[in-house]
């Protein structure tokens, strides 16, 4: 392998930390939160990928391959959801749609 | 010779690259110059290549698909029929690149256009050198979508859309068919690497007759899809919605010549089983004759010459089915020099007829298009097989191929071809008559022309035509049959060639005899009817103006093919659709899941009354939670 397995882990958890903080800090915007969550999820596939590639195993990658068909039908039903949603309130900010508390 | 190859491939590529990037911000000229010199530079470190060629020879560029024991790498296989063919595609369309400098003066889209023009080229040429069948599926799928932006490239009329989907869609039946064996090939062998299948073909693979015929069966699917054989024909007709060069460089050099160059490419592999090799046969004799059957009473001009292209591929298929590789090379060379010249031709005929199409329209075109008429009566005299053109050789070569074969069974497709001359022949000469011959009896120009002035052409699009219609001509010089000498691609190409039985001089100066003195009649029947001025042709123009009936009904809607498939196919699967949609989706599954929503929406309003409902509020929430769980964990561990 040529790049060590660790470098890779850190390199993940950058990337899971900058789709946190996306997912936390950007509440005006609900596209910028899905755009969060797939950042995560992607940090999470390499980590899969990884460790598939380190302990030279299949199934990591196949869990990968599992992630990408689950986020794009996420993806999907979510893009729907958000011109769902802008279309009733002319708005993306997250906080503006509090109804199911009523 | 790494360099060359790499410069050969990567020129294209960086061509269309740079246009997409920079285009926009440079002047008409430079896009221009950049995507003419990309091909022009593939060419000339092509001809290097063929300088220094000296035997087949694999060339590793660089790493690309490795996982467990598939292994992809970018390898390119570089042999007498990669080089020919990366020869002719690059010289090709040069020319074309050229020419549609003139073609798309007027267009504001002509960034897009010459970007794409460049990568359709780049992935001819992948699938050409492709030393491993994953690589050539990448070409063969690039070549697939270049086709699909530029048919559909003026995409804001619905019917050229449409002509593009339709295109992509007909060839990704195809493709499901190499895909298939290309996945399949790798579970037997355990590898893609072209050459190595091939020395298992020929040692004699570890699998069974049967398997090797399911194979071939599948890689013919994907040939007859990218190459339009019968049944998958449909598309490229429609594909006439595209700019004129596009068309060109699709019917010549680049997409439709690449389900023939599979299956050449896998011949030595194929050949193992006699059916695959029959079939291939059948599938190019069936379709060269349909083609010319329907060209025969289109009236579309540049709709002739896809026709043509139909039935001169399925020429080279059955020269792939005869096992004469070489025969099957040599036509889809000169084929590839007097289809372009004929597309670029039409292309000047219809810029100066102001787009009108219908050759009954047309007319008188050999007196005030003269530079146009020459060129185009080269190409015509070169489709039709007329003797010692380019086209008469290699057609000879493919006919006298099918004779050697022997058999009953070869005996019939050898009549069937030599019918399908003649009909070529009628065709041919059907459209240069009513093209170029007399103007006082054609109809009225339609809608489309203002005034009955001609519009001028610009120079570089006349002065293309008359390299390719020279080559054309003296096309035949590349391989001349045995009894002139050898052929110069005969000795180059010979070590691909499946077995086939070998001719005398005698004979095959019969068959050449036999070939022209039926070309010659085709053309004299084309004369007949449509040639002098005489009451047949006032005849046939009178006739012209009524809707078509009966057998030419028949023909112009190309046999009812479409009418066919959408009865079939389409219908079937509309109904279909709309039951799964008003039926199953909206009925069952939206339903069940309305009631289950309200259900959740009651539960959620219950539980709705402890939440804050500010969605940043969970988030946080869950990542405290997170947080201290990790921190739990960590503390437990310490």
């Amino acid at each position: 392998m040529i790049v060590p397995l660790m470098h890779l882990l850190i390199f993940a958890s950058i990337l899971f930390a900058l789709g946190l903080i996306c997912v936390l800090v950007w509440r005006a915007n609900v596209i910028m939160l899905l755009i969060g969550i797939e950042i995560m999820l992607n940090s999470a596939m390499l980590v899969f990928v990884a460790g598939s590639s380190y302990w030279s195993m299949a199934d990591g990658q196949v869990f990968a391959l599992m992630i990408i068909a689950m986020t794009s039908a996420e993806v999907s039903l979510a893009l729907a959801m958000v011109v769902y949603l802008h279309r009733r309130k002319k708005t993306v900010n997250v906080d503006e749609f509090r109804e199911l508390r009523d | 010779m790494k360099t060359a190859l790499e410069l050969i491939v990567l020129l294209p590529l960086l061509g269309a690259v740079f246009n997409i990037l920079l285009g926009r911000f440079l002047p008409r000229r430079a896009v221009e110059v950049t995507a003419c010199a990309a091909i022009w530079g593939s060419f000339a470190a092509a001809l290097f290549a063929a300088g220094a060629y000296s035997g087949p020879t694999v060339v590793e560029i660089g790493a690309w698909l490795s996982s467990f024991n598939l292994k992809a790498p970018i390898t390119f296989y570089l042999d007498s029929l990669s080089l020919s063919l990366c020869l002719m595609i690059t010289f090709v369309c040069g020319l074309i690149h050229l020419y549609s400098i003139g073609y798309m003066r007027d267009d504001p889209c002509h960034i897009r256009f010459f970007a794409l023009l460049n990568l359709f080229v780049w992935a001819m040429l992948i699938l050409v050198l492709a030393e491993n069948l994953l690589l050539l599926y990448l070409g063969w799928e690039g070549v697939g979508f270049c086709s699909y932006a530029l048919i559909g490239f003026w995409y804001k009329e619905v019917k050229n859309a449409t002509a593009g989907r339709k295109a992509f869609i007909v060839t990704r039946i195809g493709d499901i068919g190499l895909a298939i064996a290309i996945v399949w090939l790798f579970k037997l062998f355990e590898t893609l690497s072209i050459t190595r299948l091939n020395q298992m073909g020929q040692m004699g693979p570890p699998v069974s007759v049967e398997v090797i015929t399911a194979l071939g069966l599948l890689l013919l699917l994907g040939a007859m899809g990218k190459s339009a054989q019968a049944p998958l024909m449909v598309w490229l007709p429609d594909a006439m919605a595209g700019p004129t060069p596009v068309s060109a460089q699709i019917h010549a050099a680049t997409m439709v010549t690449a389900g023939v160059y599979l299956l050449m490419r896998m011949f030595p592999l194929i050949q193992i089983s006699s059916v695959v090799v029959a079939a291939i046969a059948v599938t190019g004799v069936f379709t060269a004759f349909y083609g010319a059957a329907c060209a025969i009473a289109e009236r579309d001009l540049k709709r002739i010459l896809a026709y043509s292209t139909i039935s001169q591929i399925g020429y080279m298929m059955l020269a792939v089915g005869c096992g004469a590789i070489t025969a099957a090379t040599f036509h889809l060379i000169i084929h590839a020099f007097f289809k372009a010249l004929l597309f670029l031709g039409a292309g000047c005929v219809i810029t100066a007829m102001h787009h009108e199409q219908d050759i009954f329209r047309m007319g008188g075109l050999k007196r005030t298009l003269p530079t146009v008429f020459r060129p185009f009566l080269a190409g015509a005299l070169c489709l039709a097989g007329v003797p010692l053109t380019g086209g008469f050789f290699s057609k000879d070569s493919i006919l006298a191929a099918t004779w050697a074969q022997g058999g009953v069974f070869y005996g019939t497709l050898y009549v069937v071809g030599m019918l399908t001359v003649f009909l070529t022949a009628i065709y041919t000469f059907r459209m240069i008559f009513m093209v170029f011959g007399d103007r006082e009896t054609a109809l009225q120009p339609s809608r489309k022309m203002p005034h009955s002035s001609l519009q001028p052409v610009p120079r570089i699009m006349e002065r293309i035509l008359i390299p390719l219609a020279l080559l054309a001509l003296a096309g035949g010089l590349f391989n001349l049959p045995a009894y002139l000498g050898s052929g110069l691609l005969d000795s180059f190409l010979a070590p691909l060639n499946g077995k086939g039985g070998h001719l005398s001089h005698a004979t095959e100066l019969a068959l050449q005899g036999l070939a022209s003195i039926v070309a010659l009649a085709g053309i004299g029947v084309a004369w007949f009817y449509y040639g002098h001025r005489h009451q047949r042709r006032e005849l046939r123009l009178a006739l012209a103006e009524q809707p078509p009936t009966g057998i030419v009904a028949f023909l112009q809607a190309g046999w009812y093919v479409d009418n066919l498939y959408h009865f079939l196919f389409i219908r079937p699967f509309k109904w279909l659709s709309a039951i799964l949609w008003e039926g199953v989706d909206e009925g069952v599954i939206d339903d069940s899941l309305d009631r289950v929503a309200v259900q959740f929406g009651r539960t959620g309003q219950f539980l709705g009354r402890w939440g804050s409902g500010r969605v940043s509020v969970y988030m946080l929430s869950l990542v405290a939670g997170a947080a201290l769980m990790i921190g739990w964990f960590a503390w437990e561990i310490l």
